[in-house]
């Protein structure tokens, strides 16, 4: 009997064994790990709105905004003959037929000739995925407003889609050249919009113009022209193309950069003999001294609360980009190497929320675009590998997109791509040379 | 019944006088136990006298006969007569005493035998009882050997076939444990080319569970832990959907219950 028992016993805990492994307990739920997802586009279909009380709209709104959505590479726009149903409301949309065309969300409008030059433009955004009416809006305007109706709406679907604000309804400024009649370069400031229309020259020299720099309010820029080798540096009024010659020191009147508050701006001088950083009150013409080196500094860039400079010196012996702490009335404090990847970094931009640094890494044939993290202190390179003459970075203010300029075929070409390097997309722009590109911050007071 | 009787009277009589043998003896009863040694009383030694002993007591005086004598004599002869009558009477009287004697004493070795047969019955019934309960003893001892051998037997025998069970179930598991694996990395390849991730996902984790019906779609997704970012999850809630319905093992599988629930975890901490 007793050996019975025993065999029983330990029959039981062979069983409950075997059993543990068979049976997974219940509570226990199967936990699946995606750590890395794809990199890729949102697929996102456009109805080409439904117009009424006209025959045809001067521009198409869905071709801006698809336009618009493609250049930060998030977003994939089905193309026009994939279209399953033009729907001109949310409530019309059929989910699953886009669901099963493999796309997230759906764009619809309509689009109303109230009255002559003057248009109605209504849209809905729908996440045909989880179906749901995500946002929707009416704008009115004139026919020459109707492209800007459509960056404001390509705003509102990136900020929806992706939580950040978008940056299409800004500004794009820079210098073209083109040769005249007698092969000699002209040389001209424009202004476009971010997809590139509406181009308008601000400016037209036959001298080399450099470093456009937008004011904070997104009204002025700031410039050099080097007029008989000598730089001079201007401030216009992109509206009134009123223009001003703030400064033409002797020697360099170089690399403007407006401060956060718009009242200041930093510059490179050498009229004391050596290229130095200085402040210049934008009314008073006052000028303070921040660097004063052997070296050369130059290319300053102001921390996003003004509180400090970046530039670039070569006091190390190559250039670097240097940070250095700003008063009212000087430097406070000895500057600070920041980079330390390569043996050239220089023209530092300062992303918009100021926790990123992108510059021109690796200097010459090599240059290329690297962006500098400050709170991680990680460097990446978001150039391609064929990358060359990489130059003049610069943030769209929503700090998602780098524009610079690079060459292909010997020419100038501008490129934007998102911050992190993953998604490029070249400007395609009117004129054939393109350089020194600079975005505008957001608009202000309208 | 009857036709067995009218067509072998014969056989049927034949029958019935075997049967009416076998009840008489039946009857009778046989008492085939003999007496088991060594637990006999001893044996008492009897003094018997038979009829014939006591019949040649009582003629013996006829051997002794008068012969016939003159009436002289007849006096003295009745004399003799009467002293031969009263002689005869004597023994007369003798024999019956003895006669009374030899009864008494038949009475009392009758009496003896019976009270010894009696004894000796008591006994044999006594034996007797004694060897039922013994039978009766080793019968039961016996079928107690024989159930325990049994049960023995009967446990040997599922304890075999739970073991086999359990083998098979653990052949199972492994076979089951296999599929389960093969189809979480299916979910897992499935729901990955489906997750287009936000650009700015360091660092964010989005842990969604997700009910699914034997189909593989699935019908509810909960954010059990958020990543703080609605675009993150958003684009976590995305991949689920679009990845629906998910690859589940056939049915025959029998796996469905290990789908049924599902955690997904998204992104890295790092």
């Amino acid at each position: 009997m007793n050996k019975l028992l025993r065999q029983s016993t330990k029959f039981t805990a062979l069983l409950i064994s075997v059993l543990l492994l068979v049976w997974r307990p219940a509570a226990a739920t199967l936990t699946i790990h995606i750590t890395e997802g794809v990199e890729g586009a949102l697929p996102i279909a456009l109805v080409p709105f439904a117009v009424t009380g006209t025959e045809k709209l001067p521009v198409s709104l869905t071709e801006v905004i698809g336009a618009d959505l493609v250049t930060t590479g998030r977003f994939a726009p089905l193309p026009e003959n994939d279209l399953i149903e033009r729907p001109d409301e949310s409530t019309k949309v059929e989910y699953s037929l886009w669901r099963n065309k493999r796309v997230d969300y759906v764009v619809v409008g309509k689009i109303q000739l109230l009255s002559p030059d003057n248009y109605s433009a209504q849209f809905e955004l729908v996440d045909v995925i989880k179906g749901t009416r995500m946002i929707g809006q009416t704008f009115q305007a004139k026919a020459s407003g109707l492209r800007r109706v459509a960056h404001l709406i390509s705003d509102q679907i990136y900020e929806a889609i992706t939580g950040q604000r978008g940056a299409f309804d800004t500004y794009l400024a820079y210098v073209t050249i083109t040769k005249d009649r007698r092969g000699k370069s002209i040389y001209r400031l424009a202004v476009a919009d971010v997809d590139g229309a509406n181009e308008q020259m601000i400016y037209e020299s036959t001298w080399p113009i450099f470093s456009p720099a937008w004011s904070p309010d997104a009204t002025r820029l700031a410039f050099v022209v080097l007029r008989a080798g000598s730089p001079e540096l201007y401030i216009q009024n992109v509206y009134s193309k009123y223009a001003q010659k703030v400064a033409a020191f002797q020697g360099l009147n170089n690399a403007p950069a407006w401060s956060p508050d718009g009242r200041r701006m930093a510059l490179t001088l050498s009229k004391d003999g050596n290229a130095e950083i200085y402040i210049m009150a934008v009314d008073s013409k006052k000028l303070i001294r921040i660097t004063n080196s052997y070296a050369v500094e130059t290319e300053a860039a102001w921390a996003a609360d003004g509180s400090a400079l970046f530039f670039t010196s070569d006091r190390g012996g190559k250039p670097q980009i240097y940070r250095v702490k700003i008063t009212d009335h000087g430097s406070s404090g000895p500057a600070q190497r920041l980079t330390f990847d390569g043996d050239y970094n220089a023209r530092a931009a300062v992303s918009p929320d100021g926790k990123h640094i992108a510059m021109v890494n690796g200097g010459g044939e090599k240059s290329r675009i690297g962006v500098l993290d400050m709170d991680t202190e990680q460097f990446t390179i978001v150039t391609d590998m064929d990358t060359k003459l990489a130059e003049s970075p610069s943030f769209a203010p929503n700090g998602g997109m780098i524009i610079y300029e690079t060459r292909a075929d010997d020419k100038g070409v501008l490129v934007v791509t998102s911050a992190d390097g993953r998604v490029k997309h070249r400007l395609s722009l009117q004129s054939g040379d393109v350089r020194q590109p600079a975005w505008s911050p957001y608009k202000r007071g309208e | 019944m009857f036709t067995v009787f009218k067509n072998h009277p014969r056989y049927v009589i034949a029958a019935v006088v075997v049967h009416l043998v076998v009840g008489i003896l039946f009857a009778v009863s046989f008492h085939w136990t003999s007496t088991p040694a060594g637990s006999l009383p001893p044996v008492i030694q009897i003094h018997t006298v038979t009829d014939k002993q006591i019949q040649e007591i009582v003629r013996s005086p006829k051997a002794v006969e008068t012969p016939k004598t003159d009436p002289k004599d007849e006096a003295a002869a009745r004399r003799q007569r009467a002293e031969e009558q009263k002689k005869l009477q004597e023994a007369e009287r003798r024999k019956e005493a003895d006669r009374k004697k030899v009864a008494l004493e038949q009475e009392r070795v009758k009496k003896q035998q019976k009270q010894l047969e009696d004894k000796r019955q008591e006994e044999l019934k006594r034996t007797q009882q004694f060897k039922d309960k013994i039978a009766a003893e080793q019968k039961r001892f016996d079928e107690d050997q024989k159930r325990q051998e049994q049960l023995q037997l009967q446990q040997q025998q599922e304890r075999q076939r739970q073991q086999a069970e359990a083998i098979a179930r653990q052949a199972e598991s492994k076979r089951q444990a296999t599929i389960i694996d093969k189809y979480e990395a299916l979910m897992h390849q499935k729901v990955k080319q489906n997750w287009i991730q936000p650009p700015s996902s360091r660092k964010k984790v989005c842990i969604v569970k997700i009910n699914m019906i034997p189909t593989g779609d699935v019908i509810d997704i909960t954010i059990i832990s958020s990543s703080g970012d609605p675009v993150f999850d958003r684009s976590v809630v995305h991949a689920i959907k679009k990845s629906s319905p998910l690859p589940v093992p056939p049915p025959e599988a029998g796996l469905f219950n290990v789908f049924r629930e599902l955690n997904f975890e998204f992104g890295t901490e790092s």
